[in-house]
């Protein structure tokens, strides 16, 4: 009881070294590499661009994503990633500003070590950020594991801890209200550890609104 | 999207200006990009920039059933992806013919030229060889995909490890990276291409960039290695071309010895890193950062954060938890309510999510309203001491926060 006592009073957590340029591809029109750790994912954006006849919606802008690996073909994991941050923009993006218009966001995987999808979301959002395209919110996910044998809950976890994990969670938060936006479970887990990892995720979450606002702050000074 | 058309106004004054030889990049006609290669913390993983046009390779490797017409031969594809980040035209999941085109290329100089020896890679005749699988994904579009991709190619060869397997009899054990050090590829010769661009006024221009390529009149890319031995050659006509027939003469030397000084390079790169992987401290270090260029307005570093979090008390907690917890807390008189509420929340601890039962989600919105209450006093007062202090709980029921926001409530 005393030890478990301990653990509810405070709890260090660790969330990896994160690195960003944006903009460093010349063709899209807003784009970003961001690492998380050592996941590594390059997100481009275009838009508002033409959509495609069949595509086309009179009342808003379609949002196209494309999420490809490192290696092989997709997969269907890979589908079900792109679904997630399709999805995710969507909910972010003011599509009835570009109506009868596509926006595409691409996010291209060139490593991973953990947390692939929330690190592919991060990406997006600061693409879209640098892209200009108007937002409801911005985003940021934050992904989190529980462990197969301790029970611990690690907030961020590497590709090694992520070979113990019983549970993983990554969940979107919108930067307003810190509401939840999107969440993308595997594994089984019961409501309390759902709400435990959320509530942790929530506050992990400001570190990477932080570092949004500090990375538009250092140009927008400038310009 | 469609390729935007190129305007008479832009042709012409490239055209005008390769005449007076001068390009729009400032680089001689016969001078190639600048090369960036840096590695991933994997094997076989590398991130190439020929000037802004830029690839990732990635190689990887599975054990398959021979060709019956190779039996004792392993086997090797390569993949080039143009997705449509690396420009809004090319269409995902969809050949085009330029894909097309640009694979052949790509397949007649590593394929066609043999220059992995698949013989090594075969583990069991006629059973089991090793299958080596090269993706490459262009990154961004800015004229001479081949050049960079074949770079990408190589680069992720050389520096390709696959695993030591062991025979003994019939059983075949795969070594992971920990039991045993694993094996670099085998390669007779490193080929890579080599493009340029005729213009209507017969002028050649090495390295062409993304204007270039479409106005110029024909293209031609040799496939070298250090050797100065020519793997493949590519001629094609973009356009109506005046000369052509002592084109490959005259720029072959040149050719040859940019080849051998890009292989070099590239040779020289991957051995630094493999070096590095072999010292065991610095085994995992991902030189996909140094892709930043730090010190940029738009790029960015964070160190490791280290941040406290307050662990959330679910209604789980019996009651001398709370009291115990209202012991160093004991400024909040609210703390004592908050253990009837919560316990109340969780009425069904023996199912857990997913194993049926009434979904009780609803079940708490519908519930009073200070129970609620009583949620949002225990969060808040476990949040007090963090260090993120501009956490908005004010307001939120707690249903709130797990509807995904659908496009159908903005509209």
């Amino acid at each position: 009881m005393q030890n478990q006592l301990e653990t509810t009073e405070e709890e260090e957590c660790v969330l990896r070294p994160m690195n960003c340029e944006l903009n460093q591809l010349s063709r899209p029109d807003g784009s970003a590499m961001f690492m998380q750790g050592d996941t590594v994912v390059v997100a481009g954006v275009y838009g508002p661009i033409e959509a495609k006849l069949q595509k086309m919606m009179h009342d808003r802008a379609t949002v196209e994503t494309m999420f490809s690996p490192a290696k092989g073909p997709p997969c269907v994991d890979d589908r079900a990633k792109e679904t997630v941050i399709r999805e995710t923009c969507e909910a972010v993006l003011l599509t009835a500003l570009h109506p009868g218009m596509a926006i595409s966001i691409n996010v291209q995987e060139l490593q991973d070590s953990g947390g692939l999808l929330a690190c592919a979301i991060n990406a997006a959002c600061l693409a879209l950020i640098i892209s200009s395209i108007s937002m409801k919110f911005t985003v940021a996910a934050v992904s989190c594991m529980i462990d197969r044998e301790s029970g611990k809950l690690i907030v961020d976890p590497d590709s090694t801890q992520i070979q113990q994990a019983r549970v993983t969670f990554t969940y979107v938060f919108e930067g307003i209200k810190k509401d939840l936006v999107s969440c993308h479970t595997t594994g089984r887990f019961s409501e309390n550890e759902l709400m435990e990892s959320l509530e942790k995720c929530r506050a992990a979450s400001q570190n990477i609104f932080d570092f949004y606002r500090n990375i538009v702050e250092q140009y927008a000074i400038k310009l | 999207m469609r390729e935007t058309p190129l305007s008479n106004c832009e042709r012409n004054f490239i055209n005008r200006a390769i005449a007076e030889d001068t390009r729009l990049d400032g680089r001689q006609l016969l001078e190639a990009r600048p090369v960036e290669i840096h590695f991933g913390a994997n094997w076989g993983c590398c991130h190439v920039a020929l000037g802004e046009t830029k690839a990732i390779a990635q190689v990887s490797c599975d054990i398959q059933q021979p060709k019956a017409s190779r039996p004792n031969e392993g086997m090797l594809h390569i993949n080039v992806e143009f997705n449509p980040i690396a420009a809004p035209h090319f269409e995902a999941g969809r050949q085009s013919e330029l894909a097309m085109q640009v694979n052949r290329q790509l397949e007649k100089c590593f394929k066609d030229s043999r220059c992995v020896d698949l013989e090594s890679l075969c583990i069991v005749a006629d059973e089991k060889v090793w299958n080596l699988r090269v993706d490459v994904n262009i990154l961004n579009h800015d004229g001479n995909l081949v050049d960079c991709a074949s770079i990408a190619i190589l680069a992720a060869l050389t520096h390709f490890h696959r695993p030591d397997v062991t025979t003994t009899g019939d059983s075949i054990t795969i070594h992971s990276f920990a039991e045993k050090d694993p094996l670099p590829l085998t390669l007779h010769h490193y080929p890579v291409c080599v493009s340029f661009i005729v213009f209507e006024s017969g002028q050649i221009v090495m390295d062409p960039t993304y204007m270039e390529e479409r106005v110029g009149a024909s293209q031609l890319t040799l496939g070298l290695n250090s050797y100065r031995e020519l793997c493949s050659l590519q001629l094609c006509y973009l356009g109506k071309t005046s000369v052509t027939a002592d084109v490959v003469p005259s720029i072959s030397p040149h050719a040859a010895n940019y080849a051998n000084k890009l292989v070099t390079q590239i040779r020289k790169a991957a051995q630094q890193d493999v070096e590095a992987k072999y010292n065991k401290e610095d085994r995992d270090v991902c030189r996909l950062k140094e892709c930043i260029t730090f010190g940029k307005l738009t790029a960015m570093t964070k160190p490791k954060l280290s941040i406290k979090l307050a662990h959330w008390v679910a209604g789980k907690s019996s009651p001398k938890s709370d009291m115990e917890t209202s012991d160093f807390q004991d400024e909040d008189d609210n703390i004592k309510t908050l253990g009837h509420g919560s316990a109340e929340l969780i009425t069904n601890m023996s199912k857990s999510v997913g194993e049926g039962g009434p979904n009780t989600w609803q079940a708490s919105e519908e519930s009073s309203d200070d129970e609620i209450e009583d949620i949002e006093i225990l969060q808040e007062t476990k949040l007090e001491k963090k260090v993120l202090d501009d956490i908005d709980l004010g307001g939120d029921s707690e249903e709130e926060d797990t509807v995904t926001v659908s496009k159908n409530d903005i509209m």
